[in-house]
């Protein structure tokens, strides 16, 4: 795979063929090298130095080259109202949890258009053809700049312009360059000869093209990338249908027409004010304003050294590392809270949760991060609080963060007393490292163990610790598959388990030892929990079943089966009934759980076996006896409720439109076509699963126990229909036979067995008694 | 299938064997066995007791 330099370079070898477009030579821009970084842009203007922030400082601060100053909301305002005119669908924004791609989270606009095929491979879903859209989005690999560079954040708005041009519909580079460069200069009124178009390249998820930058004064605003190939440099092919991906900063956009020293004071609305009057920070608003200018250069990406970044900066202020430290850091802390709080805030609101398992562990991390910045300078604050200046300040334009305001309270104090319990630690660890120095691993254990920040520990950290703690946990979800045997040449096996098939008859196409493939098959595979049917193929036992891409394989107890040969199959009937009430009960458990807990539950994994099922859901402590129970109670309603379990087979698309990306329950589906299961007006889910027609045939739901498995994750185990009554039958039966025993009414058992066990402490004691004086 | 009835009967077992086993940290099925141990252990050291 060529690296993005290496993509560079091949295009640059016809740089007229990628980067120019018509609006250049229609205005005269020409393409100029920068002297400092070394970049080819286009610019009106004869200027040597590029506009990137690493080679110049941020000119816009404290004068504006735009119209007027606008906040957060009419910056939108603007950007949407120019796009819509131009003839662009407004979509509404996604989920920062991204569930219907293997991401954790939505990292950029354009992951709202990613989706998985049936083979693997990427494939989009586009509601409408050119789109615009404000995608809040999160992303941890940029944590140590924030707060330092004036413009990382951990959460920001893309502005997400979209085109898919395949001749017909949509446009191409031409048009979009044009558009960007108008919403520049007439919208927003910067002057053309401000602007730089830096060229650039984007290559990831098996695409690549070139793209445009649009730098002004400093600050990058956006970036016009030209998704045109598909593959790698070494193998590709051009794609049918191009892909304009404009990603611009929302809150670049307001923070240059503010003109204000950071982009957080811009636009944080009151929250920063609040928070330094809130922590009584003082500081020298003049040199502030010196170092806010050039905090551009600070990248720990490339320097990775914070000490050296600050060395270069102070030695430009003229002063000390130590003078510069001691001026930036409460404002970068308090910078930083406020950004990872409003992170918390989206990531909450949209289902997120912090814990120890998957995207979770981001969010601990920035959370943990946050409470370390008002532990060290002792701040008498509440990230609470400031959670809920932040929806005060957003709920106008995200409404849906007021809604779930509570639950986002309830997450936040939950992980807070987490992060109490583990200072109460710190001293017993520092003491077990006797004065030795803990190396940067051993800190990421303990970070990974135990919870426990450097900063807890009062040790300083290269500045990409955060990076490296994150990027354990940010790695795309990968399933591992297993190949038994070599399919590649057998055809795509016709299912007929939908229909509920228990005999039928089928061509064997491949035998190797005891493993079988049909042309066709009843016998459902092991899949999403859900274990596999037997039964019997030619009166040979099938002991397994499983799927290979889309062929599914039997293992056979015994085989002497040929190639080519007919053969009778019969499904195991009271097998196959027994899980599908199992895996209806785990979707009703589910639909309860989260009506009893809250929205931030989701099904982290599950199984369905003959002899119980179970569902592992996030949530951040353990369930209480009584949650418990109103759990079962409403899944026992729901059963009694005789609700019909409907499934339909939709476009993927059209599935998500009318029901919400809560269908993507047990994750992503690399499918066009989804299955739909749905209890209505209870619970819908996209599922492959096999189910009954109605909740009154699963039977009586039985909790059998519930268990923390892990930080933030709940392991709730079931039985339901004959298998829930056999279970608590047999409970009777112990009951019956106890009382029997004791000679006393069931009801009376539990004060029988304690009467029993008092009067057995006794006469033990008595007799040790009597031992003793003997 | 049985009744709501009949299935909050056997909740209501269920919850009273709870209680018993927890009294004496055992499990539910290991609970008649345990039961018997104590009756017999008792008895025989009432023995002891009155022939010591």
């Amino acid at each position: 795979m060529a690296t993005k330099k290496e993509l560079i370079q091949e295009f640059q070898k016809n740089p007229d063929r990628y980067w120019k477009v018509k609006l250049f030579d229609e205005l005269g821009f020409k393409r100029r090298q920068c002297k400092n970084c070394g970049k080819f842009f286009w610019s009106l203007k004869d200027q040597d130095v590029c506009n990137d922030s690493t080679c110049r400082s941020y000119d816009f601060i404290g004068k504006p080259p735009t119209k007027k100053p606008l906040d957060i909301f009419q910056t939108w305002k603007k950007i949407q109202k120019f796009f819509e005119d131009n003839g662009h669908a407004a979509l509404n924004r996604y989920p920062t949890v991204c569930r219907w791609y293997p991401l954790y989270f939505t990292i950029a606009g354009i992951v709202n258009f990613y989706r998985v095929d049936e083979e693997g491979n990427l494939d989009w879903e586009v509601p409408a053809n050119p789109s615009i859209l404000l995608q809040p989005c999160l992303r941890f690999n940029d944590i140590p700049n924030v707060g330092l560079n004036s413009k990382s954040f951990t959460c920001f708005g893309m502005v997400q312009q979209t085109s898919f041009f395949n001749g017909k519909e949509g446009y191409w580079k031409d048009k979009c360059i044009e558009l960007d460069f108008n919403l520049l200069s007439k919208v927003f009124g910067i002057k053309p000869e401000e602007i730089n178009f830096i060229e650039d390249a984007w290559i990831g998820y098996g695409a690549f093209g070139s793209s445009l930058e649009y730098h002004v004064q400093g600050i990058e605003l956006g970036n016009a990338v030209f998704t045109e190939f598909a593959g790698n440099l070494e193998n590709y092919r051009e794609m049918k249908e191009k892909v304009i991906d404009m990603g611009a900063g929302w809150e670049r956009f307001t923070w240059i027409t503010q003109g204000t020293p950071t982009s957080y004071d811009a636009v944080f609305g009151p929250v920063v004010e609040k928070l330094k009057k809130k922590c009584g920070i003082k500081y020298d608003k003049k040199f502030f304003l010196k170092y806010a200018k050039i905090s551009g250069k600070v990248n720990l990406d490339e320097y990775a050294d914070l000490k050296v970044v600050l060395e270069k900066i102070a030695s430009q202020l003229g002063i000390s590392v130590e003078e510069l430290r001691k001026n930036i850091e409460q404002l970068q802390a308090l910078y930083s809270i406020a950004d990872h709080t409003r992170a918390l805030v989206f990531a909450i609101a949209d289902g997120g949760l912090p814990s120890n398992v998957a995207g979770g562990y981001n969010l601990r991390v920035i959370l943990r991060r946050a409470l370390s910045f008002i532990d060290k300078f002792n701040w008498n604050l509440g990230i609470e609080d400031v959670a809920d200046w932040h929806i005060s300040y957003l709920k106008k334009m995200f409404p849906e963060l007021e809604e779930r305001k509570e639950e986002i309270e309830k997450v936040l104090q939950a992980e807070i007393n987490k992060y109490k319990n583990t200072k109460e630690r710190v001293g017993r660890i520092i003491q077990s490292f006797a004065g030795r120095k803990i190396s940067e691993e051993e800190l990421i254990t303990l970070y990974d163990s135990e919870g426990i920040t450097p900063e807890q520990l009062g040790i300083e950290v290269s500045s990409d610790f955060y990076s490296k703690v994150t990027e354990r946990h940010m790695a795309e979800k990968k399933e591992e598959e297993k190949v038994l045997l070599d399919v590649s040449n057998l055809p795509k096996t016709k299912i007929l388990y939908y229909d509920d098939v228990l005999k039928f008859k089928a061509k064997v196409l491949k035998v190797s030892g005891n493993f079988v493939v049909l042309d066709q098959t009843s016998f459902y595979p092991t899949s999403g929990g859900q274990e596999h049917d037997t039964g019997y193929i030619s009166g040979l036992k099938v002991v397994d079943v499983f799927k290979l891409h889309s062929v599914i394989v039997h293992q056979l107890e015994s085989c002497n089966l040929k190639e080519g040969q007919f053969v009778d199959c019969e499904v195991d009937k009271k097998r196959r009934e027994i899980l599908k009430r199992h895996h209806d009960a785990i979707h009703i458990i589910s639909g309860a759980a989260r009506k009893i807990l809250g929205y931030h539950v989701h099904q982290h994994g599950a199984e369905k076996t003959e002899e119980k099922a179970r569902i592992d859901i996030t949530h951040f402590e353990s369930l209480s006896e009584e949650e418990e129970e109103k759990i079962e109670d409403l899944a026992n309603k729901i059963v009694e409720k005789s609700l019909p379990i409907k499934k339909y087979v939709m476009k993927r698309g059209e599935a998500e439109r009318k029901y919400g990306f809560g269908i993507y329950a047990g994750g992503y589906i690399p499918s066009r076509v989804l299955r739909i299961v749905e209890i209505p007006g209870f619970d819908v889910e996209a599922c492959g699963g096999l189910h009954g027609d109605n909740t009154k045939d699963v039977g009586f739901i039985k909790i059998l126990k519930t268990k923390r498995i892990a930080d933030g994750l709940v392991r709730i185990e079931i039985k339901a229909g004959e298998v829930a009554l056999d279970y608590m039958k047999e409970k009777e039966r112990i009951l019956k036979e106890v009382a029997e025993k004791l000679g006393v009414k069931e009801e009376n058992v539990p004060e029988a067995v304690k009467k029993l066990f008092e009067d057995w402490k006794q006469k033990r004691k008595q007799l040790k008694k009597m031992r003793k004086r003997e | 299938m049985i009744s709501r009835k009949e299935w909050e009967e056997l909740r209501k077992k269920e919850k009273i064997l709870k209680k018993a086993t927890e009294i004496l940290r055992v499990e539910e099925k290991d609970l008649p066995r345990v039961i018997e141990r104590f009756k017999r252990e008792i008895k025989e050291m009432e023995e002891k007791l009155q022939s010591l």
